[in-house]
């Protein structure tokens, strides 16, 4: 264009403009009504390579068609469909963010559906964003929790394990919505634990009587311990409604066991919850008792049809039959039928008896022989990884091996949030008060472990131990001694004796 | 309906009577009786028999009136044995001091007394079991525990005479309330059936009394009425109990404590007696035969038993007796069912479906029985040398006879839903869909009919017509696990529905 238009050029260059302003709306539908086709056309496509199980090309198709401009004009309930869709196909591609993201926005529909959370779930535990691990699961509860095929133990299990750190309102919100459920695994043991730590979180908030009608449905005297040893716990104690004698509830636990064992005779799972509550409360020679006849009975049995219907499990009577001799010092016979145990042919789990075994040779001073029983660390939870470096430790300081013990060691420290009381009992195993002084303070400085922490250090009956183990007793006894140590349960709680085990021999 | 003021302590003495009754004699004839819907199997004599039925028949309609339930709503039929101590041990597989139980599934009630209690209130338990059954079965939602046992405390003292039934006399544990110490409202509320403090005979005994004490207040005397039935309703959408108790109440739980003890300071509450217009019934009960009792009773022992080996003992006993009774070789097969011995189900299957002019009832159990054998072969769990696809077609034809001749049998008509669901044939499933409509507008509270309905519309791929049946059973379910699973399955179809909806142009 010259400095000099004509007017007609002028005329003719705003003629266009208006033109192209007069038509723009009309190209605009034009162009979003063949979006919109191309997103549908896009969405078509997901949902039949999704059918034929082609999860690559749905998943280009879905991501196409969410990323198209059109796809907010769409109607909601097509949106929904193909943000769930999205997710789901996400998950199978292991693109756990991506499958949040999804599921995020599922969820946030109008109407959101349970796989909508559940593939939320999934993957928030994926990508261990905890908190949305516990929204998640609370949101499934409270919609859909009392149809149990929602909550699978292991889920279940797994996401309260994991979310104790997060935000004490997002925790109180899983415990409650599972207290209303009143959640119980299929085994039918018991998750008093968590009641006792959401009676704890509503005792926070100055909740009493909301805390004390939770604490009423405890019965496990490890928890009643908890009340009883963890001074955040005494406004409960005040009631009535609250148990408050671990004796009594061990004595009741047990009557309802052998009560359960008599209705279900063919039920070894009964039997090892009876033989474990009779060990905890030294009725160590009933518990051998029963391994015994079980035993008879097996033996009995020959090649015909199995007198239990859940032999699965029988090695675990002869599990729990080893600590009972052990209790009472006869430490062959022990080692004898824990290795029993671990010859037992099963498939679910491989690791629990050979790591018992090897616990048990450590207190021994049998060092090469627990090696040589550990299993490979692979097919262990966290949990079992733990005691699988604890016995490496144990065994470490027994043969006077300190690099060793150091590695070991150190899986212990970088594990720590796995399982502190662990740590804590390795140091004391390695000689190191000072530093299991400092896990124990800070344990009982943390709310959150402070309950475990405190319930630990309570003066149980003490079973016969061999010297190796009873040399950790002192210095388990020391440590509970030292100024700090003293001064912390003084400030936090209370210590008591208990002329039983409670488990916690 | 009239008013009354009467003492609380007024029936301890008989209920005291009634609980140390000594038994009758074993070995008596037996009756039957059937009216308004209730069939009534009795050792009792022509006489009690027929009074059984009439005074449950005349309960209900006391029940109607001071409930408020439309006299024309729908009560599942009840089925009700009165038999000797002994024979009321060996039907339940169980010896205890119960003197009734009930037992309530979506299409029928069945009630067991144990004739030996010759106290005054002797159909105390009747009474009891029929009044838990109207609020499980024909209510519109579901009421908490100590609602539905307070309920049924409140009526089962009732006093029926020819033209009135006088409900409201003191429940037979109110020394509970004045020797014990009263459990919180606010604890009474949230407490759920299977809670540990219910396993103390003190704390349960107290839950029983005042459950009844305020369940009297508040639908004799009208107290809180209109808050509580608001609250209930919010429970029943899975509201949080003590945010719903905020929204529907303006006074405090420690009120309601108030209120309770005020009464019980008084010791007097109201009685109500409804009149009810007497019934001309010219009828008289039936001897039954020996074999025909002995059938019956074995039936019984075979659905309800906690000891399928006793009930296998009672059905062979029957089959001595008469080797066609139909009853006896239902029972056979049924228990044989449960034994797992499938084999030994099939053939009493055979010959109890080989009879040349069946009842309705006969084959409604033929269909059922064909039906779970097919199942259980389908499922990998049974072995019989029978295809399961012709086992079902069996089940099918003799469910499709049994709802030819009685078309408002609703067991039968689930069993074929159910049953076609699993077929996979269209043919059959559009052939039944409209009887089965038909069937459910006239029965909307049906809860598994409309389950049953609608898997096998999603079956047929008629995914808008089975969401409308999973949303009636959800509406309907009889309890809150089956409305959270009613729930999820109505958020699945309807993301289905969405996907499928995806893909139109």
């Amino acid at each position: 264009m010259t400095a000099h238009s004509t007017g007609i050029g002028d005329y003719r260059r705003a003629r266009r403009l208006w033109q192209a302003v007069l038509l723009l709306p009309l190209c605009f539908q034009v162009h979003a009504a063949s979006t919109v086709a191309e997103a549908r056309q896009q969405l078509r496509a997901a949902a039949d390579s999704a059918d034929k199980k082609d999860t690559a090309r749905a998943q280009a198709s879905i991501l196409a068609a969410i990323g198209n401009p059109a796809f907010d004009s769409l109607d909601e309930p097509t949106r929904h469909a193909a943000l769930t869709l999205a997710a789901q196909l996400s998950l199978q591609m292991n693109d756990f963010e991506q499958a949040h993201r999804f599921a995020v926005r599922a969820t946030q529909s109008a109407e959101p559906s349970v796989d909508d959370w559940r593939n939320r779930l999934t993957a928030s535990m994926k990508l261990a964003d905890r908190r949305d691990e516990a929204e998640s699961l609370t949101a499934i509860a409270r919609h859909w929790g009392a149809d149990r095929s929602l909550l699978p133990d292991a889920t279940v299990r797994q996401v309260v394990r994991e979310t104790v750190k997060v935000d004490a309102p997002a925790r109180l919100d899983l415990l409650q919505a599972l207290y209303e459920l009143r959640w119980r695994p299929r085994d039918d043991t018991t998750v008093d634990a968590w009641w006792t730590e959401l009676s704890r979180l509503l005792l926070d908030q100055n909740r009493t009587e909301d805390a004390i009608q939770i604490a009423a449905i405890v019965e496990d005297p490890r928890d009643i311990i908890a009340f009883r040893a963890d001074r955040r716990f005494q406004p409960l104690l005040k009631s009535s409604r609250v148990r408050s004698n671990p004796r009594r509830a061990a004595k009741d636990e047990i009557e309802a066991l052998r009560a359960k064992v008599l209705q279900q005779p063919r039920s070894l799972w009964a039997l090892q919850r009876l033989m474990y509550a009779l060990i905890n409360s030294r009725f160590d020679a009933e518990a051998i008792q029963l391994s015994e006849d079980a035993a008879r009975r097996m033996e009995a049995a020959g090649d015909g049809p199995a007198p239990f219907a859940d032999t699965e499990r029988y090695r675990w009577i002869f599990d729990i039959e080893a600590r009972a001799l052990g209790h009472l010092g006869r430490y062959d016979a022990a080692v004898r039928q824990l290795r029993r145990s671990v010859e037992l042919k099963h498939t679910d789990d491989v690791v629990s008896q050979p790591i018992d075994l090897a616990l048990l040779l450590c207190e021994l001073d049998r060092p090469d022989e627990a090696m040589a029983a550990l299993p490979a660390p692979d097919g262990a939870n966290s949990y079992g990884k733990m005691l699988i470096a604890l016995v490496q430790l144990t065994a470490a300081v027994e043969r006077g091996a300190a690099e060793d013990a150091d590695k070991a060691l150190s899986y212990l420290r970088d594990h720590r949030t796995d399982n502190p009381g662990i740590l804590q009992s390795g140091l004391l195993r390695a000689g190191k008060l000072d530093d299991a002084e400092l896990v124990l303070l800070s344990r009982m400085n943390d709310p959150d472990e402070r309950t475990a922490a405190l319930v630990a250090i309570q003066f149980y009956f003490e079973p016969n131990l061999p010297p190796r183990a009873a040399q950790w007793r002192d210095r388990r006894v020391a440590l509970r001694e030292r100024p700090a140590v003293r001064a912390a349960i003084a400030k936090f709680g209370d210590i008591a004796n208990y002329p039983w085990t409670y488990g916690y021999d | 309906m009239t008013k009354q003021r009467c003492t609380i302590a007024a029936s301890l003495t008989m209920f005291a009577m009634a609980m140390c009754a000594p038994f009758a004699a074993r070995g008596a004839g037996y009756w039957t009786y059937s009216y308004n819907g209730i069939e009534v199997t009795s050792s009792d004599g022509a006489e009690r028999t027929k009074d059984i039925a009439h005074d449950l028949s005349r309960l209900d309609a006391a029940i109607t009136v001071v409930l408020g339930i439309p006299a024309s709503d729908w009560r599942p039929p009840t089925q009700v044995y009165s038999m000797p101590n002994a024979v009321f041990s060996r039907v339940r597989g169980k010896k205890d001091d119960s003197l009734s139980l009930y037992v309530t599934n979506p299409f029928g009630n069945t009630i067991e007394i144990n004739a030996s209690n010759t106290g005054d209130n002797k159909l105390y338990g009747a009474f009891y079991g029929y009044t838990g059954s109207v609020l499980i079965s024909a209510y519109s939602f579901r009421y908490p525990p100590w609602f539905v046992k307070g309920l049924s405390e409140t009526f089962a003292g009732s006093t029926i005479t020819k033209s009135s039934v006088t409900i409201g006399a003191p429940s037979g544990r109110a020394r509970t309330l004045f020797t014990g110490k009263l459990i919180p409202t606010r604890e009474l509320l949230a407490v759920h059936w299977g809670d540990p403090q219910l396993k103390s005979p003190e704390y349960s005994a107290m839950y029983d009394a005042e459950s009844w004490l305020l369940v009297h207040l508040i639908v004799l005397e009208g107290k809180y009425h209109s808050n509580f039935f608001d609250y209930f309703q919010r429970c029943d959408r899975g509201e949080d109990q003590a945010r719903a108790f905020a929204a529907s109440f303006d006074i405090s739980y420690e009120d309601l404590d108030k209120m309770l003890a005020s009464v019980l300071q008084t010791g007097k509450v109201d009685t109500k007696r409804v009149a009810i217009p007497e019934e001309k019934d010219p009828g008289t009960a039936t001897r039954l035969t020996d074999a025909e009792a002995a059938g019956r009773l074995a039936a019984l022992a075979a659905r309800h038993s906690a000891q399928p080996d006793e009930a296998l003992q009672m059905a062979n006993e029957a089959i001595a007796l008469s080797a066609t009774n139909p009853d006896a070789l239902f029972a056979l097969a049924h228990v044989q069912f449960r034994r797992a011995d499938y084999s030994q189900a099939l053939q009493a299957a055979e010959r109890l479906c080989a009879a040349d002019s069946p009842t309705e009832k006969q084959l409604a159990e033929c269909g059922q029985l064909f039906s779970s054998l097919a199942a259980a072969v389908r499922e990998g769990k049974a072995t019989v040398g029978v295809e399961a696809q012709t086992l079902a077609e069996r089940a099918r034809r003799y469910y499709d006879k049994a709802i030819t001749m009685e078309p408002e049998d609703l067991a039968s008509c689930e069993g074929m839903a159910s049953l076609l669901a699993t077929m996979r044939n269209r043919e059959y499933s559009q052939a039944f869909l409209p009887q089965a409509q038909k069937t459910l507008s006239a029965h909307p509270h049906a809860s598994s009919l409309a389950r049953a309905v609608a898997g096998m519309c999603a079956d047929m791929g008629d995914t808008v017509m089975a969401i409308n049946y999973a949303s009636m059973w959800q509406i309907a379910a009889l309890s809150d696990a089956e409305r959270d699973a009613a729930a999820a399955y109505v958020s699945r179809l309807k993301a289905s529905l969405e996907r499928s909806n995806m893909r139109q142009p």
